[in-house]
Order: C-alpha cells, then sequence, then structure tokens
C-alpha cells in the first residue's frame, strides 16, 4: 500500500470475524502484511482464534459501488504469533493475501494537525462490511502505558466503535498506525446500548503506531 | 507419571521464535525475573476483550488465574485430562520448540487462548521448573494461585 489511489483496498484491508451458529460476527479490522499473513490487535481476537475467520473485503470500492448484502466469504484463521505489550497478533488463514502492505510508517512523523485518512469498517459490530474512507487529523500524540510497558500512539479527532480496531491509518499513502479504539476509564462501568458503549461516545480515537508493527514483523 | 523437567534458561528461550525471545524477556525484565508473575502478565494482556482497550479493568481477568492453575495441574497433580500429555512428555521434558508448542496446545484447550498466545508464557514456567527445580515451581504456582483468589465466574464472559 503506498497510496490510497494505486491500491485496491479492500484486498489488503480484511474483517476479523468469529464464526458463531454459521453466522460471522465481525470482531476488528485486520491488514495483510508481508510473509502473507494478517496483523491486527490482540484484542480484537481476545487471545483465542477458536472459530476465528478472515473476511475479505469489498473489491473496486474505489471504482464501484459496494454490495452490502452479498454473503461474505471467509477463511478459517489461527493466531500465528502475539505480542501482548504492542496489543498486537499475526493471524494466518493459509492462502496468499491479494494485495499487502510491505512497510509501515510511524506517528513519528505526524504531529498534532497532521491530516490523516482511516480506512476502516464502520458499524462491523452489526454486520456492516462498507470499506469507509474517513479524513480526520492527529489531534495529539501520547505516551500510553499498558501495566509496565510504553507505546507511542496517535489521538484522532474522530469516533470509533467496535469493530474498527485494526484500521490502518494512512499519511502520505503510508500506514503510520492502526486504530485501537475509544479511551475508556476502566474503574467505572459503561453501560450498553444497542452494542455500544456510552463510554466511547466522543471524539479520541487512539492509534497505536506503525513502528510497532514493523518491530513485530522483525 | 512423575515428571522432570530440564533444560538451561538459554536453551528453553532458544526454542522460541526470536522476536517471541524477545518480548518474553522483556516482560520477564519487567517482572523482576519472576517467571510466574511474567508468564500471568503475558496471559492477562494477552486475553483483554474487544471494547475500550485502553481500560484498566478490561480483559478476562481471570485467563492468567487458569493458564497457571492448569499448568499447575499438569506439572503438580494428577488430573485425569492431563494422563495422555504427561505420559507423551515420556518423564521428561526437553528444551524443545516441539514440547513447548505441543504442551501449548493441550493446555490451551481447557483455558480458551490461542497455543500461540500462551506458548511464550508456558516456555518461561518451563524454565522455571528446570532450573528452579519442579518442587519448588509447584509451591510457588500453590502461592500464585493462594494470593489471586478465584473469581465467581471463571471462563470467558
Amino acid at each position: 500500500m503506498t497510496t490510497h489511489s494505486n491500491l485496491d483496498p479492500g484486498a489488503a484491508i480484511v474483517l476479523v470475524a468469529r464464526i458463531v451458529d454459521n453466522t460471522a460476527l465481525f470482531l476488528g479490522t485486520a491488514i495483510a502484511v508481508r510473509g502473507n499473513n494478517y496483523v491486527t490487535p490482540l484484542h480484537v481476537t481476545g487471545g483465542s482464534d477458536e472459530n476465528l475467520a478472515i473476511i475479505y473485503g469489498p473489491r473496486n470500492s474505489q471504482i464501484d459501488y459496494q454490495e452490502n448484502t452479498e454473503l461474505h466469504q471467509g477463511k478459517d484463521a489461527r493466531i500465528v504469533r502475539a505480542d501482548p505489550r504492542y496489543d498486537l497478533c499475526l493471524l494466518s488463514t493459509g492462502m496468499f493475501p491479494a494485495a499487502k502492505v510491505m512497510s509501515f510508517g510511524s506517528t513519528d512523523s505526524t504531529p498534532p494537525g497532521t491530516p490523516v485518512t482511516v480506512w476502516t469498517y464502520p458499524q462491523a459490530n452489526w454486520g456492516r462490511r462498507i470499506l469507509t474512507w474517513h479524513n480526520t487529523e492527529v489531534g495529539a500524540r501520547v505516551r500510553m502505558k499498558t501495566g509496565p510497558f510504553e507505546t507511542k500512539q496517535a489521538v484522532l479527532n474522530m469516533q470509533s466503535g467496535p469493530g474498527q480496531s485494526g484500521s490502518p491509518v494512512l499519511h502520505k499513502g503510508q500506514v503510520v498506525a492502526l486504530l485501537l479504539g475509544a479511551y475508556g476509564p476502566g474503574d467505572s462501568p459503561g453501560i450498553l446500548m444497542n452494542g455500544v458503549d456510552t463510554r466511547t461516545l466522543h471524539t479520541s480515537t487512539y492509534a497505536i503506531s506503525a513502528e510497532y508493527v514493523e518491530r513485530f514483523l522483525g | 507419571m512423575t515428571l522432570k523437567v530440564v533444560g538451561t534458561r538459554d536453551e528453553w528461550l532458544d526454542a522460541l521464535h526470536p522476536l517471541d525471545r524477545a518480548a518474553i524477556e522483556d516482560v520477564l525484565q519487567h517482572s523482576q525475573d519472576d517467571v510466574v508473575l511474567a508468564a500471568s502478565v503475558w496471559v492477562q494482556m494477552s486475553t483483554t476483550d474487544n471494547l475500550i482497550p485502553h481500560s484498566a479493568g478490561g480483559g478476562r481477568q481471570s485467563a492468567a488465574r487458569i493458564f497457571i492453575k492448569e499448568f499447575h495441574e499438569f506439572l503438580c497433580g494428577n488430573d485425569p485430562k492431563y494422563v495422555e500429555a504427561r505420559s507423551e512428555a515420556g518423564g521428561t521434558i526437553h528444551p524443545q520448540a516441539a514440547a513447548a508448542s505441543a504442551l501449548s496446545a493441550v493446555l490451551a484447550s481447557y483455558i480458551d487462548v490461542a497455543a500461540a498466545v500462551i506458548a511464550p508464557a508456558l516456555t518461561l514456567l518451563l524454565l522455571g521448573a528446570a532450573s528452579a527445580g519442579k518442587e519448588t515451581m509447584c509451591q510457588k504456582f500453590a502461592d500464585f494461585l493462594a494470593s489471586n483468589d478465584e473469581p465467581p465466574n471463571e471462563g470467558r464472559g
């Protein structure tokens, strides 16, 4: 993926799902990477690959209307590696992705105010598979701590919901971050309304610098 | 069947993918070289749920405890569900990728965490059993389980 104009994004940006009673429940988003695997935040899977599947994205979405009623063809997926420090895992379907991201950038190149593009599947948790281009900007960059481990993250000025974790954040055609989700306080219980936690109803979405993906892939 | 775990620290860590080795050694360092603590941190951090990932309290709180409990049963207990796995180990577990991989697959089936996710943590526990001795590690597991009380509903929420 070098620019959004010369790649069919649906070929490299896919959905991660768990198959329950022959129905694909979309959990998040993954990107095809070198080595013929897919990378996604580990929290998307909850650490389990039971009945996990990769659901391919819509093809030619840049030049044609997307079909949202078509059956979602998927492939069984398994976790091949994980690194909880960076909230990343690598999935394999045993198949070769039609397109893949060969290298990743970093949020080091996106100071506050930098315009970025997010390719994402909004409302994926409701079964929607509409690959959508969001333009936003970096509102802040922060060092986030998960336990003793610190990662560089960007705060994007957009709202996000379940199923969007793992969406690529691009700047000048390079993936600079992976969307993780909306910030929420862990010490207070959330209220779910139609599957949406009310704590996430704000425009601070966090994305981890893609440099950790580069390190993770080795 | 009484089990014995052998091998040096480097032999066990060499059995991992080099990037997994670097990652788990980082976790071990942040855990003051306590293999039980590091293994539990690894599993706990790996099993957060898929909503509000930054939530400090998110995730399957009991996954790490279940992992330690199951390994304790395998190594120190006599639960019949591990008879076959113990038998396949042949009495002595050697520092080989295949050994950690096979045991990860067995434990994964009981704790609902992917084998590839727990393999580095499991390697730490095997390393601990090889270096400190089985009896010492069994006591450490018992201490860990005693200090991390069983939640009302263990398993996936």
